[in-house]
């Protein structure tokens, strides 16, 4: 910028260095510290007399061309000696105009902190690559390419870090790494462009990194499972039936819990009666109670010998220990309080003047519940039976002390483990987590389907 | 329980007979250097952009993409194309913090391309990639024909069905030529993507118009196809690859003429509607810091940039930032210098 206000001393800087190139290719040469003919120097000279002309007609900006002048000189001077070879100086010396470009750009139409962390940003590379790590001068090489692309915007910028951390420091997993750094910039990003304050976005952030750290593991097995590994699970008759058997029991316990406890929950909601609070806070109990102690309970009255298995068994014939209805006893102890409480959320979000209005036009109550009330809150209802299905299809504790077999998958993960090992059952994990997901998904997008109430009562 | 598990199996089994999964990446010769030189050369083709002067700003394009050319065919050896590139970066990115010098030989031609297309725009498309510039020197042998069927607007052209009808009969000649000698890998799946031209082409000679844009989807999905296939460790060849590795890889050179005979047709027909590479590309260059810029004032509705450019990026003016290759045709024809390419630092990136 300073040479072209000054036109008379605009030659001076081009034809010094070029000056300093040719007395050292000389000086050197002789005393044969390297070769000057060799091809590679021969191109670099004729490179800096190329620019040499052009700065000299002022085609050019001065400083810059200037700049890259004597780093090419210096490359033609010294580049043998850092480098292998005279390609791999070459594509270094490609690299360096390159950043010398984008700095000098940087400098000139950003603001200063744009240039700040574009220096910063190359000390931080340099000191890692180069001081605190070995023969990674290589990768020094590609992150400079891709600070160059990136320097110029706070956004690309912080992109370019979440990669270059999750490729260097997190490499097993850079993966999983990379997802989670570039979910968390994109929601802070856009958290920010939606006017939320620092301290909300401080939260966030925070808040976040502990979610993704507890996330990060089922990133990790999944990403580290080979496609061939899970369909090889499947195929394995045990697991099949695992899955099978959760699904179905799963499955049943949900039933079973949505046709009694829906509308106990609603009558829960819309009655009052001596000893309701105590009632409500003993729902909780299921959640409360380890699940082991809860297994050995029911194991205690259920199985066979004891007070009312026995009198099951005697009677109709049906036993509970190492059964199918175990299963779905335990999974049903442990689920209940899911549903129960979000169906009371549900209903209870439902105005009681849209039922009395019901009533008045001449619906029983039981059409009413039917009618009005199941639709209204079905999103609510929905998700409870979703929470319910979750809780009973992972259920392991209680299952494992009332019905070890027949297994259910949580069991079937707890057997393989203690037999064949960690590294075996990582693949049946990475399935079941597959699955899970899927499933959950699926949900998710069921519970979409449902009618949503509160736009249709605005109308 | 296992019966229908193993029926799809061996139903794919069947119907990808010919298909072996190969587990590592394509490898650079023994101790060789020739990925650096392709930074070295990349980077100084995309520098050249810059510098060439205006008024014979076509030729010295023709210039570079003839190098970009050579230089391919000397680095085809180790790992390029167009898909090579995806799965390669992917390799690549595995071997950091192994391998690192193996990490940069599969990285850097890959990050060269990003790289210089953030900054300088998406002129690799235009100025450096052999596909492009052998469609590009094959479509200007039909130029005229080509031409008089933009202007009309590509309604059902016969040229184009006949071109089709011709590459289809040389395609399945060749085919019937080869399948009695050869077992294909899915090395050889540029087959797959021929066969997909093809059928394309015939799409195209009917509904051209209305299809166009939507078609140019396509680029998308097969990226997907590549990514996946590089996650999933298979090897995919593009056109433009067949001088790759010691054996004599007749599959993607059928596709090389595929492309090229489609190119008679449809120029840039490749890059329109199928080349993965070209999503990435446009994404750098739609943040890049070389944009051209279009003076409205000035322009008199001559609509020559529309038809000068290979992609129909320019509509009077309009530049589709997601098409454009930075070839500068319409910026070299306009009569009255409407555009003018501009670097703007503080462009600030398009929210997606």
């Amino acid at each position: 910028m300073s040479g072209s206000d000054r036109p008379v001393k605009q030659w001076l800087p081009p034809v010094c260095i070029m000056a300093m190139q040719t007395a050292s290719y000389i000086i050197f040469g002789i005393s044969g510290w390297f070769m000057p003919l060799e091809l590679f120097s021969v191109l670099l000279f004729l490179a800096n007399v190329v620019i040499c002309r052009i700065l000299i007609k002022g085609g050019a900006d001065n400083v810059l061309g200037s700049s890259i002048m004597f780093i090419i000189m210096t490359h033609a001077l010294i580049g043998q000696r850092i480098a292998p070879d005279s390609l791999t100086s070459g594509s270094i010396l490609m690299v360096n105009i390159l950043i010398l470009y984008v700095g000098f750009k940087i400098y000139e139409n950003l603001s200063k902190l744009h240039f700040m962390l574009f220096v910063v940003s190359y000390g931080i590379l340099f000191a890692v690559f180069i001081i605190g790590m070995e023969n990674a001068e290589a990768l020094f090489l590609l992150a400079l390419m891709g600070l160059a692309a990136t320097a110029r915007d706070f956004r690309l910028l912080s992109y370019y870090w979440a990669l270059v951390v999750a490729f260097t420091f997190c490499q097993p997993y850079a993966w999983p790494a990379v997802i989670c750094l570039f979910f968390l910039i994109k929601i802070l990003q856009t958290a920010s462009d939606n006017r939320a304050s620092a301290t909300l976005l401080v939260f966030l952030a925070s808040g976040l990194l502990l979610v993704f750290f507890v996330l990060l593991p089922v990133l990790i097995l999944l990403a580290d499972e080979n496609s061939r590994n899970i369909v090889n699970m499947l195929k394995d008759a045990d697991v099949l039936n695992a899955l099978f058997t959760t699904a179905i029991t799963a499955t049943c316990s949900t039933l079973i819990l949505t046709v009694l406890c829906v509308p106990l929950a609603y009558a829960l909601v819309r009655s009052d009666f001596f000893g309701k609070t105590f009632l409500l806070s003993i729902i909780d109990l299921p959640i409360i109670i380890p699940q082991s102690a809860a297994g050995i309970m029911l194991l205690r009255v259920f199985s066979k010998q004891q007070v009312l298995g026995e009198f099951f068994f005697h009677a109709l014939g049906i036993r509970f220990d190492g059964t199918l209805l175990g299963v779905i006893l335990a999974q049903i102890f442990v689920s209940m309080p899911f549903i129960l409480k979000s169906a009371m959320t549900a209903f209870s979000a439902v105005p009681l003047s849209v039922e009395q209005n019901a009533r008045t036009l001449g619906a029983s109550a039981l059409s009413t519940f039917r009618r009005v009330v199941l639709p209204v809150s079905a999103r609510g209802l929905l998700t409870g039976c979703i929470l319910a299905w979750a809780r009973a299809a992972g259920e392991f504790g209680a299952v494992l002390f009332i019905a070890p077999y027949p297994q259910t998958a949580p069991v079937a993960v707890y057997n393989r483990f203690t037999s064949v090992g960690l590294v075996e059952t990582a693949p049946l994990v990475a399935t079941l987590i597959l699955f899970s997901v899927l499933l959950f998904f699926v949900m998710q997008f069921s519970i979409n389907l449902m009618p949503k109430v509160h736009t249709r009562e605005r109308n | 329980m296992e019966t229908w598990l193993d029926k799809i199996e061996n139903l794919l089994a069947s119907l990808f007979a010919n298909i072996k999964l190969v587990e590592k990446g394509l490898l650079g010769l023994e101790g060789s250097y020739v990925e650096l030189l392709t930074v070295l050369a990349l980077g100084m083709l995309a520098v050249i952009p810059i510098f060439v002067p205006r008024n014979n700003r076509q030729i010295w394009r023709h210039v570079n993409q003839l190098f970009g050319l050579a230089i391919f065919v000397f680095v085809v050896f180790t790992c390029l194309g167009v898909f090579g590139m995806i799965r390669n970066f992917y390799r690549g990115l595995h071997e950091i913090g192994r391998e690192n010098i193996i990490a940069l030989y599969y990285c850097s031609v890959p990050v060269t391309i990003l790289v210089t297309s953030m900054l300088f725009g998406p002129a690799f498309c235009g100025w450096i990639c052999p596909t492009g510039a052998l469609q590009e020197f094959v479509a200007s042998l039909t130029r005229k024909w080509t031409k008089v069927h933009k202007k009309m607007g590509y309604s059902f052209s016969p040229p184009i069905l006949i071109f089709a009808i011709f590459a289809a009969l040389v395609f399945l000649l060749w085919m019937y030529r080869l399948s009695v000698t050869r077992l294909f890998f899915i090395e050889d799946a540029s087959i797959y993507w021929s066969q997909v031209l093809i059928i394309l082409l015939f799409v195209l000679a009917f509904r051209m118009r209305e299809w166009d844009l939507k078609l140019r989807r396509l680029r998308i999905l097969s990226f997907l196809i590549i990514a996946f296939g590089a996650v999933m460790s298979m090897r995919i060849t593009s056109p433009v690859h067949f001088g790759f590795a010691k054996v004599y890889d007749p599959a993607s050179f059928l596709a090389t003429v595929m492309v090229a005979l489609a190119a008679l047709a449809i120029p840039m027909v490749w890059c329109r509607y199928l080349c993965p590479w070209r999503c990435v590309i446009a994404w750098a260059g739609k943040n890049s810091v070389r944009y051209i810029d279009f003076d409205e004032s000035k322009c008199i509705s001559c609509s020559k940039c529309t038809q000068v450019c290979d992609l129909d990026a320019v509509v009077n003016g309009k530049i589709d930032i997601h098409e454009c290759h930075m070839c500068f045709k319409c910026v070299d024809t306009c009569p009255e210098n409407c555009f003018s390419v501009r670097d703007d630092w503080s462009r600030s990136c398009k929210k997606s």
